[in-house]
């Protein structure tokens, strides 16, 4: 009897031990832990031992269309003068967009985009971001907004790693109902006449390089 | 107005005059005052007074322009500025070496610009103070929350252990006197202790042979217990329930996803998409911690630790020094029999993070396991739930699939169990 308590008490405190530091026991771990490499294993084959691995450099994921302009000055203005949004403007495309801000977003600029938000209004954040509506980006046009998402602008980082193309043009119609434009009435005006609309736009955007 | 000043004479006008000049004044001293609101409005995204952020350093800058129209003229729009004064050659090469990126212009008119170099030239030292003071209110704070319940343990502990004693000596005390009253009579007849040199064991022995069904029961007692706790141990077998590592950066999900409003997609972005919902890189932390570069809990200490995970250098505000990749200790982990897809749940299924990681906003650091994860718990939960089809075009078809084949029961809705989720193969493969 004496014996058999010891046993279980062991057996007790080996298995019943909840010290937060182990996960604890696994009985026969054989099909549990396989040899293959499982989502962030270490894994020792590699020099750097990670087992998460960079795609080979340069290579494309199928369907995949890499964004064409660069991380400079020149590549933002270039964006800002030639790049369309090339999702057809739907509300739907904007409500979308509203759900992707209020994830990715919306704790640095705020719900209104007045940069507002709890991150931005954190004492130990340096400065908010600038209002969408404000003097400063009331007019920044779409490609500029997208160019800013993809590679950051600033103390705003890059969200190309969180947030595809897609999703980001998305995002670019949401960003400009909250700059205060009429989407409904640009779209109108550019389907009726295209053309004009274009080289308003490249007139529009010189005197907006000059003083952005 | 004029009318109104000629008919009350000069008196008036003068009076008036007093009371315009303070308003003027007062309105001035508004404005120097909004110089550090204005400096944060405005510059503190890309300035600080001490050290590169987007921008220079911005204390001291008044002697680095030779004069302060420039200066102002510059600040209200660099480009302008650059394009009208080609042979400044100090702003063309501080263009030069940031890389050509562009301060914005600023709709500030000359009395804001002024109000903000006055601040620049003189944060005011009061404020300043404030703030400190204000960080170690948190601190001490975040102190007082630490656990004190073991303490309390123990003192609960020392403080039973002398009742205990006193009891033990009036008791002792007690029966010296009844002895000294009654002679060893008294004893006998209690039935309690008969003589005085019994050994532990034998006064043991002796009374629990005249209590055989008390004992028995405590056996009993005993044993369910100890059963008990060895069947609730090799349940635990396997299960990481609570596990709760130290990891490489005291992480706190309280101060991210609570207290800062930071959503879990943010940066677990993957969940949404994929499989495995990932850990963020140490690129994602610096998406806010390129400007955050102290806190108010750790300092620099804990801050630090994502910089040189990700060789950011806070003296030239660039990524110039070796990297050294973070290795958090990973806490869930399913055994490979079993497949979970995180997408599946989170954008098919609708169901909130928190209903299979708890509420994780009030997980301050470490981050633990807060379900089982057992395949008992996934069942249950699969024979519980029902499937959210309405306004879910992922179900659309499905939906009308199964309404049809379920019309005799008269069902509308559906569980988990009725789309297939008991089927071992969805699970095991
Ligand atoms: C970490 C906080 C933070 C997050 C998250 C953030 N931003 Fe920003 N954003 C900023 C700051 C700061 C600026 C000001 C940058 C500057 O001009 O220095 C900014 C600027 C911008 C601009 C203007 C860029 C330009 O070209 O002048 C746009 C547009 C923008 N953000 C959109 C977004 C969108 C859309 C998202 C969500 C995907 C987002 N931001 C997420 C902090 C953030
Ligand atoms: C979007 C980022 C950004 C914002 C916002 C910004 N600046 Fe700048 N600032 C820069 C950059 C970058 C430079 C370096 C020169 C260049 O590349 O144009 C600079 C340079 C300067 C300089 C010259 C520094 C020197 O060392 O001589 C001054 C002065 C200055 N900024 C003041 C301000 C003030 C005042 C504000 C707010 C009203 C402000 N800046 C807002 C980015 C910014
Ligand atoms: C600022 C980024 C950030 C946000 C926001 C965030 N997390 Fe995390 N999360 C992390 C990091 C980094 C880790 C790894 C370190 C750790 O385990 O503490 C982690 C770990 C986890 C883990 C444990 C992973 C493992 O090792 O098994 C879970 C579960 C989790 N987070 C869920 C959530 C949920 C739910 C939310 C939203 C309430 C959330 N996270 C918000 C960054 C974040
Ligand atoms: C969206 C913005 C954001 C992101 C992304 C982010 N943080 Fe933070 N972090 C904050 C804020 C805001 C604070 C609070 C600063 C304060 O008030 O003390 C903070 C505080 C911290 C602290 C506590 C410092 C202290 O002493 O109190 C640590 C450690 C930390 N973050 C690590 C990380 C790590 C690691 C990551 C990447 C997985 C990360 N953060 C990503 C915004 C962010
Ligand atoms: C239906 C339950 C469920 C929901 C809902 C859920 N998770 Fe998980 N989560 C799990 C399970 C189970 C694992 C363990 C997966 C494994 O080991 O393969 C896990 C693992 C994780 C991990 C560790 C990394 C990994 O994937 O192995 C993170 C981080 C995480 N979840 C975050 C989240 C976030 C953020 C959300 C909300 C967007 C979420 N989870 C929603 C059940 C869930
Ligand atoms: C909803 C998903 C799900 C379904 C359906 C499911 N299982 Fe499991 N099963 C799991 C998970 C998760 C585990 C791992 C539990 C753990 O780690 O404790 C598991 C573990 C097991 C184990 C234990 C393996 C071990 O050594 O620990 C067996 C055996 C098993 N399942 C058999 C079955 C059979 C037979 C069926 C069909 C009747 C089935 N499962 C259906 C999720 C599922």
């Amino acid at each position: 009897m004496k014996r058999v308590l010891l046993i279980c008490s062991v057996v007790a405190a080996f298995a019943g031990c909840s010290d937060p530091q182990s996960p604890g026991v696994e009985y026969m771990p054989d099909m549990y832990r396989s040899p293959s490499i499982e989502a962030y294993e270490e894994e020792k084959l590699f020099a750097d031992h990670s087992g998460a691995r960079m795609p080979a450099e340069g290579s494309i994921p199928r369907g995949f269309m890499p964004y064409q302009y660069e991380n400079t000055t020149e590549g933002y203005e270039m964006a800002g003068k030639e790049l369309k949004n090339p999702l057809p403007y739907s509300e739907e495309l904007v409500s979308e967009g509203k759900e992707i801000y209020g994830k990715f977003c919306v704790h640095c600029h705020g719900k209104k985009g007045k940069g507002d938000g709890a991150v931005a209004s954190n004492p130990k954040w340096p400065g908010p971001p600038p209002a969408y509506d404000g003097a400063r980006l009331k007019d920044l046009p779409a490609g500029k907004i997208f160019h800013s998402i993809t590679y950051g602008k600033g103390l705003m980082g890059p969200h190309a790693g969180q947030i595809n193309q897609e999703d980001r043009w998305k995002l670019v119609y949401y960003v400009q109902t909250l700059q205060g434009k009429d989407l409904k009435a640009m779209q109108a005006e550019a389907g009726s006449d295209q053309k004009e609309m274009e080289e308003e736009n490249k007139e529009d955007n010189n005197t907006e390089n000059q003083d952005a | 107005m004029s009318r109104f000043y000629s008919k009350i004479g000069n008196v008036k006008v003068l009076m008036h005059a007093c009371v315009l000049s303070l308003f003027i004044a007062l309105s001035l001293q508004v404005d120097a005052q909004d110089g550090k609101k204005l400096f944060r409005g405005n510059c503190a995204s890309c300035h600080k007074l001490e050290g590169k952020l987007v921008g220079p350093a911005l204390s001291g800058v008044q002697d680095r322009w030779d004069s302060k129209e420039n200066l102002i003229a510059w600040i209200q729009n660099s480009q302008q500025y650059l394009s009208d004064n080609p042979g400044d050659d100090y702003a063309h090469s501080l263009y030069e070496e940031y890389n050509k990126s562009v301060m914005p212009a600023m709709p500030l008119d000359e009395a804001q610009v002024n109000a903000i170099l006055d601040y620049i030239a003189n944060p005011s030292a009061g404020e300043e103070k404030e703030a400190g003071a204000g960080d170690k209110q948190m601190v001490a704070a975040q102190d007082s929350g630490e656990d004190y319940t073991l303490y309390w343990l123990l003192g609960f502990l020392v403080v039973l252990l002398i009742v205990i004693k006193v009891l033990l000596d009036v008791k002792r005390s007690v029966k010296h006197l009844l002895y000294d009253v009654k002679g060893d009579e008294g004893f006998e007849k209690d039935g309690e202790v008969q003589d005085f040199n019994w050994s532990t064991k034998e006064k043991l022995q002796h009374w629990a042979g005249r209590n055989k069904v008390l004992v028995a029961l405590m056996g009993v007692v005993v044993l369910v217990v100890v059963l008990n706790v060895v069947w609730q141990g090799l349940l635990g077998v396997g299960v990481y329930q609570g596990y709760a590592p130290e990891q490489p950066i005291k992480f706190s999900h309280k101060i991210h996803a609570g207290d800062n409003e930071i959503s879990c997609v943010y940066c677990h972005h993957a969940a949404e998409k994929g499989k495995h919902s990932n850990i963020p890189s140490a690129m994602l932390c610096m998406n806010c911690h390129q400007g955050i570069q102290e806190g108010s809990r750790w300092g620099t200490e804990e801050i630090s630790k994502i910089y040189e995970a990700v060789g950011y250098n806070t003296e030239t505000a660039e990524y110039d020094k070796p990297k050294k990749p973070i290795k958090w200790v990973r806490i869930h982990n399913l055994p490979d029999l079993a497949y979970f897809n995180h997408s599946q749940h989170v954008v098919a299924g609708e169901i909130e993070c928190q209903e299979c990681h708890g509420p994780v906003e009030t997980y301050d650091y470490p981050m633990k396991q807060y379900a089982p994860l057992t395949m008992g718990w996934c069942i249950n939960c699969h024979r519980e739930t029902e499937v959210k089809m309405n306004g879910n075009d992922y179900y659309d078809d499905l939906h009308a699939e199964l309404v049809e084949k379920y019309k005799e029961e008269g069902i509308e809705k559906f569980t988990v169990e009725q789309i297939g989720g008991l089927e071992c193969a969805k699970c095991h493969y």
